[in-house]
């Protein structure tokens, strides 16, 4: 039977075609007048999922870190020993794939070809080959990639800080895992794993470009294996609103101190749209506090005090953060004088004429969005995080300036807040 | 896509392509002066000081709520290396004005943020302000300085130094904190000067505009602006290899090795069969189906990355990778392998096809961004080589194996650098 396709259009002349599969799959076609087109097909399966049980069986599934970026580089590894790659290669197609705290992404890019390459994303995610032999090859490959990390203190300064702020909550998990985690993975492990994220109804596959909906739930037919759709209880580790560690540091052969300020929120909502509402609150709130036009970035500027300073948020169904960061003398000044200026917002409080401004420039960024070649990307994030991708918009729109106005008191409290520091390795 | 071009006044052009289906535009200025020690930190000064205010917008405060309150047209400033010149852009990313909620002219408002930045700037006794240049000096010299900071695009700028010592390839864009530190106002402001009569000043305008009237906009805004325009700097290609390859071990506190190779290539974007360094460079080490991935990666598992890119303007390549300090050997020894396979001809049917689908692949995309349309009409008139995607497809389907092992001949390694830990590091 033929799934029903749903259109939506919005106010700027876009449009997105929607349709469920049998399988479970969750299928979005948005139609985009490019020479290339882009696909991802993601399965809600990342870093912070180390920790489940599936519904009617038995048994706690408690996985090493790193798990799902190991995975997610065995997912190239065919039966047939044909690399990945290469298969893709011969229809012109770029191919990649990635690991994020909450997803794993199988994307290509192509300017023809578009069906052809299409078949193979869907194939090979869904045929794993594990063995003992390839799963050990990766281990050399995976762990250069942690090492490579681990000499980048902007990388260190970033992990540092989330496992300061979170003192169980797997947002502390670094996506990689780490060379002793790492060793313990097995094929058993990765066959574990794959049958209970990569079942059909907890992925999406997202197409930006030429593609057309019917076309595609034609190949989504004739490729995806039968599987049984199983339902996931993921555990994730209880967490103050506070907290855990106020400073974190680390050594590092750099030119300058940096710092990496975070405030932690631990106030997410179930209900999607009202999330979707908050994150639009909080981005303006975060612009208007520590944008570009901020009296806090212009005066770090001016002074002297911060180089390259730059601040952004996010609020998704699994995290929420704001993070301030840049290059400084002394991080212990710089935090002062954050706080100084929270106490001076509290006392005579946020500017409407700021908050029309930012939300102009919100507005403009938007619509921008819809410029990239890469849209599906942006789809995927906020399907991931239950999201109508047009919602986005919409609360833009809506937004007011007493939604900003009431969010400020509840984020901006002393005990939300960590500072992660990268010093540079005194000469001896 | 239609690609037009005049001379709006000695040495600066006009550009622009006219494309319907975006919704926000591009304008790009970009000044092309010659790269030399004296004057690099002067001009990675230039944007960032006039970026600091100007007539209309006297601080920084008052030109960024600007920018904001035109929906988000942000004046973006860059410096970067080309050949042995110094690119300067200021760009800014205009949306359309039918996305205007309140009927405004956004490009004109971009248009006077931009006259404004570029040409009245803020003075004191008729040169910059002391304050903003000083303060510009020193977030220059952090910057200068945090290069060490990113220890994989450190290895590479180390070899590009080392490999070009002596020579203006040789030398950073930012200057250096010894010639950012003697610079002073009157000596920026004579630059400034120096930048506005002399540089070949190339202005691109992509998407949906009304192009007469803005073309005349700029025609104006120059207007009053005498030029001693001599002609587009130019770049020394390089020569050959060295007679003996020049070796340089780097140490610091550091668990992960990164490896850099400079090669010479003779080949340049000057040159009518470039596109066969391309090909082979893509063969070589760029992307996941080279032969330094399937092979230092995939089957030796030595590294994360190893891979190769060929720059045209100053006829060379440099293969780049991460890996264990112990494995230096291995790896350098799997590199030349894999270079002596391409010269041997060992290219087989499909590495070609592959190679040959992934250049199709990136100029069949040229028209989806107009950051890509404004790099590829801009490569196109500096190379002077001026042609269309559709004759660049042609160019690379003509490419032969042969073609590509008799390129290969060419290629000599010429320096080896090496950013190894500290005595006691893992």
């Amino acid at each position: 039977m033929k799934p029903e396709i749903i259109e939506k259009t919005n106010a700027i002349g876009e449009a997105y075609y929607y349709a469920k599969h049998k399988s479970g799959l969750d299928i979005y076609v948005i139609p985009k007048d490019f020479a290339s087109s882009y696909a991802v097909f993601a399965t809600k399966y990342g870093a912070i999922d180390n920790c489940f049980e599936i519904e009617g069986e038995e048994g706690l599934h408690e996985v090493p870190d790193g798990i799902a970026h190991y995975l997610e580089h065995k997912m190239f590894e065919n039966e047939d020993g044909v690399d990945t790659f290469s298969r893709f290669a011969e229809y012109g197609a770029n191919a990649n794939a990635f690991t994020t705290p909450t997803m794993t992404a199988y994307l290509f890019s192509c300017t023809n070809h578009l069906y052809e390459n299409l078949e193979i994303l869907l194939d090979y995610v869904s045929k794993p080959y594990f063995t003992p032999e390839n799963v050990e090859k990766e281990r050399g490959i995976i762990g250069q990639e942690i090492r490579m990390y681990e000499d980048n203190p902007g990388s260190a300064i970033y992990y540092n800080l989330l496992e300061a702020m979170y003192e169980k909550h797997q947002t502390r998990v670094n996506v990689a895992g780490t060379v002793e985690s790492i060793a313990k993975i097995t094929p058993e492990l990765l066959y574990d794993c794959y049958y209970t994220f990569y079942n059909f109804s907890n992925m999406t596959l997202c197409i930006s470009g030429r593609a057309e909906m019917d076309k595609v739930l034609e190949l989504v037919d004739k490729i995806l294996p039968e599987r049984e759709q199983k339902k996931i209880i993921r555990h994730y580790h209880d967490e103050k609103p506070e907290v855990y560690q106020k400073r974190v540091s680390a050594s590092f052969e750099v030119a300058k101190p940096m710092f990496l300020i975070g405030v932690k929120d631990m106030d997410i909502a179930e209900d999607a749209k009202l999330r979707t509402k908050k994150a639009v609150a909080m981005e303006i709130l975060t612009d208007m506090l520590f944008g570009d036009t901020s009296p806090f970035a212009i005066d770090v500027y001016e002074s002297g005090l911060v180089n390259g300073f730059d601040a952004s948020c996010d609020h998704a169904h699994d995290s929420s953060k704001i993070f301030l960061e840049g290059e400084c003398e002394n991080p212990e000044e710089v935090y002062d004088h954050f706080i100084a200026y929270l106490d001076d917002i509290r006392k005579n409080g946020l500017s409407r004429e700021d908050f029309d401004r930012v939300k102009r420039a919100s507005y403009a960024s938007y619509i921008k969005i819809f410029d990239s070649t890469r849209l599906a990307d942006r789809y995927t994030f906020m399907l991931h995080d239950d999201c109508d991708p047009f919602d986005y918009g919409d609360a833009l729109k809506s937004v007011t300036f007493e939604d900003v106005e009431a969010l400020f008191p509840l984020l901006f409290k002393e005990e939300y807040f960590a500072m992660s520091v990268v010093n540079p390795i005194a000469e001896a | 896509m239609v690609f037009e071009r005049k001379e709006l006044a000695s040495g600066i052009f006009w550009n622009a392509v006219h494309e319907t289906k975006f919704k926000s535009n591009l304008i790009s200025v970009r000044f092309v002066l010659p790269l030399t020690a004296d004057t690099a930190a002067k001009n990675a000064l230039l944007f960032p000081v006039l970026l600091r205010g100007s007539e209309k917008f006297p601080d920084i405060g008052s030109i960024r709520r600007e920018e904001e309150s035109i929906y988000d047209t942000t004046l973006n400033d860059s410096v970067y290396k080309r050949g042995d010149t110094q690119v300067l852009e200021l760009r800014m990313s205009v949306l359309d004005n039918k996305y205007a909620i309140d009927g405004m002219d956004i490009t004109e408002r971009a248009m006077m943020l931009l006259d404004d930045i570029l040409l009245h700037p803020v003075t004191e006794n008729g040169v910059f302000c002391e304050e903003y240049v000083e303060s510009e000096k020193e977030k220059l010299i952090d910057d200068i300085l945090a290069q060490v900071n990113d220890k994989r695009r450190y290895a590479m700028t180390r070899l590009t130094e080392e490999m070009f010592e002596g020579d203006a390839f040789g030398l950073s864009e930012l200057g250096t904190v010894e010639t950012t530190e003697a610079v002073c106002p009157v000596c920026l402001w004579k630059q400034y000067h120096e930048m506005l009569s002399t540089a070949r000043i190339e202005i691109f305008a992509i998407g949906n505009f009304d192009f007469d009237a803005l073309s005349a906009r700029f025609a104006r805004m120059f207007e009053g602006i005498e030029r001693r325009y001599t002609g587009a700097p130019k770049t020394k290609v390089m020569q050959g290899a060295r007679k003996e390859v020049k070796t340089v071990y780097e140490r610091q506190n550091i668990t992960q090795g990164k490896l850099s190779l400079g090669f010479y290539t003779g080949s340049t974007v000057y040159d009518d069969d470039y596109h066969v360094m391309q090909m082979l460079n893509v063969i070589f080490g760029a992307g996941v189906t080279s032969k330094l991935f399937l092979n230092v990666r995939e089957k030796l598992s030595l590294c994360y990355y190893c891979g190769s890119s060929e720059n045209g303007h100053k006829g060379y390549m440099t293969v780049n990778s991460g890996i264990e300090f112990a494995n230096e050997k291995k790896a350098t020894d799997e590199i030349l392998f894999q270079l002596d396979e391409i010269k041997k001809g060992n290219i087989s049917e499909s590495e070609l096809r592959d190679a040959r689908l992934a250049l199709l692949d990136a100029i069949g995309r040229v028209g989806d961004s107009t950051g890509n349309i404004l790099n590829w009409y801009f490569a196109g008139v500096m190379n002077e080589k001026l042609i269309s995607p559709e004759e660049k497809r042609e160019l690379i389907e003509s490419v032969t194996a042969e073609d590509i092992v008799k390129k290969a001949q060419d290629i000599r390694l010429d320096t080896y650098y090496f950013l190894c830990g500290k005595e006691g590091n893992a």
